[in-house]
């Protein structure tokens, strides 16, 4: 596999995503932590909400909007495109007929869509962490700044494990947006919930379990049965994005389109 | 070894038969498929081009299988059929991409782009984003992009779609250019008249067979249910239709004073051309036009194919 060429692929898409109308409104969906976090601010200032531990506000957020929602929105919005994106811009015959491996080409496009979602998710998340968090002073920051990075890497991972997910989709089914839905809102909502081992086929619960201070699944998952720990979480988000990665990448060099 | 082969080639779409056995070799120079929607010819394009399967049979493009084969696509240039195209890119950019890909460095693929759109006609609309071109520019686009890396076989799936009758000329030109500069050309379309202008060696298509290939007039002669029709223009066509009305080989004849024409079907053309100079010589007989109205690959399509 040519590096070169898998980097000028991840290149070009990453910088035709980037003016797309999509990460227009994507990027609205990446920056709601900053606006709940604004919000936050006004109500506190105007004495409309009750002042709390607000690293606990913003664990809050993490739990409820950022990982079970903005992440996994992101990546599929973008992930399960990988194919259809060029197939419906009519650009992608061009490209299957040029002297490049088409594992090169798919991985490279798959590393253009993580950088772009890793783009848009990351700054928003760590900027909600400031607004929410350095009002209480620059040592609370200190404090709970090894938690913010414990959680970036959550969510690097957590990104990585759904964009494979919803690349594989994108390559192998016709409508991955519906997929990508059922599987965000229906199956992993409801796994966390059932008792047995449904909730190790999700990948929230992977990522809830990396969560140092606990999620509202994580938290539901700890009443139904034990958390992974993080080091079985981390090796289970590294595997599914792995495999399903190179899954999608097989599927993509056997494919006829 | 044919540049490209294709041996017992069928293809299935489901329960739909796209080619069937198809068998054809094509060496450098233009060739032109030609048949009705459905003939096979897109697929037959497709197969070669390496982004779909045969079912069945083998086909090879310089000695290899091209299905997803990176070292053909060095050698190969592809002008797919008009789709929409909605990259939002300039054509300078989107060229100089698929340039890279192609493994050559920034400057050299900037030089070549520029290159290619200036031989197509675009180099005023280079820097321009391709959403605003229009069909023709579209079109234009395509064929530069298959050019630029100057591969040895060039394929084309309707190059004239589109196309304003200067871009037609232009674009036939081409072909023929890049035919006689030994790279092997195949060109897909419906517009006859227009590909008897490029090459008169052809494919003809229909349901998924190929029903003949070859040189047109040689396919032409060959077809022995259909007997060559020749006009003849003369001042004087009842005394010529006389004077051949006793001679072997001659199907039908007719003369018509006012078309001051007389019109014969003969399975030998060649043999009777030959008498008519010796006629004419003889008798000091005028002729001004001779005309073979169906030695041509319209009609040599409609027997065929009989649409």
């Amino acid at each position: 596999m040519s590096t070169s060429r898998l980097l000028l692929v991840a290149q070009w898409n990453f910088s035709q995503l980037l003016w797309s109308p999509r990460t227009l409104a994507m990027g609205v969906l990446a920056g709601t932590p900053v606006l709940i976090a604004l919000v936050y601010r006004a109500a506190v200032l105007f004495e409309i909400a009750p002042k709390g531990t607000d690293f606990g506000v913003f664990a809050t957020l993490t739990a409820t909007v950022s990982f079970p929602f903005v992440a996994p929105m992101l990546s599929l919005f973008y992930a399960s495109g990988v194919t259809s994106d060029d197939v419906e811009a009519g650009t992608m015959r061009y490209l299957l007929t040029r002297p490049i491996a088409r594992s090169e080409l798919l991985a490279g496009k798959m590393l253009g869509m993580l950088v772009m979602v890793l783009f848009l998710f990351l700054p928003p998340f760590v900027i909600g962490f400031y607004l929410i968090v350095a009002p209480s002073g620059w040592q609370e920051v200190g404090t709970r700044f090894p938690a913010l990075l414990w959680d970036v890497l959550a969510g690097i991972l957590g990104l990585f494990a759904y964009n494979g997910l919803f690349s594989l989709a994108g390559t192998v089914l016709k409508r991955p947006l519906l997929f990508g839905l059922f599987f965000v809102f229906g199956w992993q909502a409801g796994a966390a919930i059932v008792p047995g081992t449904a909730r190790y086929l999700t990948i929230t619960h992977y990522l809830s379990s990396l969560l140092p201070h606990g999620s509202f699944q994580g938290t539901l998952a700890r009443l139904m049965g034990q958390p992974s720990s993080n080091t079985e979480a981390i090796l289970a988000l590294l595997a599914i994005g792995l495999g399903t990665h190179a899954l999608a990448i097989w599927v993509f060099t056997q494919k006829e389109l | 070894m044919s540049v490209i082969a294709l041996e017992a080639v069928s293809r299935w779409y489901g329960n739909v038969l796209g080619l069937s056995r198809v068998s054809l070799e094509f060496e450098p120079g233009v060739t032109a498929l030609l048949g009705p929607n459905g003939a096979g010819k897109s697929t037959l394009l497709k197969l070669v081009t390496g982004l779909l399967r045969p079912s069945a049979g083998t086909v090879s493009v310089l000695g290899e299988a091209p299905f997803a084969n990176p070292t053909i696509y060095a050698r190969l240039g592809l002008v797919p059929e008009e789709e929409e195209f909605r990259a939002r890119v300039s054509a300078v950019d989107w060229l100089e991409y698929l340039l890279r890909l192609h493994g050559f460095g920034e400057a050299d693929a900037a030089a070549r782009a520029r290159k290619a759109l200036s031989e197509v006609g675009l180099d005023s609309a280079a820097e321009t984003r391709v959403t605003t071109f229009s069909r023709g520019m579209k079109q234009r686009l395509r064929i530069a992009q298959a050019v630029a890396h100057d591969p040895d076989i060039l394929v084309f799936d309707e190059p004239l779609t589109g196309l304003d009758p200067v871009g037609r000329r232009d674009v036939i030109d081409s072909i023929r250019r890049w035919g006689s500069q030994g790279k092997t050309v195949l060109v897909s379309s419906h517009i006859l008249h227009e590909v008897e202008l490029m090459t008169r060696e052809v494919v003809l298509m229909n349901a998924g067979k190929v029903m003949a290939s070859g040189n047109i007039h040689e396919i032409r002669r060959l077809m022995e249910a259909h007997p060559h029709r020749i006009l003849i223009t003369t001042p004087d066509p009842k005394r010529l239709a006389t004077r051949l009305i006793d001679q072997d080989g001659l199907h039908s004849i007719s003369f018509s004073e006012e078309r001051s024409q007389v019109e014969l079907e003969t399975q030998e053309p060649d043999r009777f051309y030959a008498l008519l100079t010796e006629l004419v010589l003889d008798d000091a007989a005028t002729i001004h036009e001779i005309s073979s109205p169906d030695d041509n690959l319209e009609a040599v399509f409609h027997y065929l194919v009989g649409k």
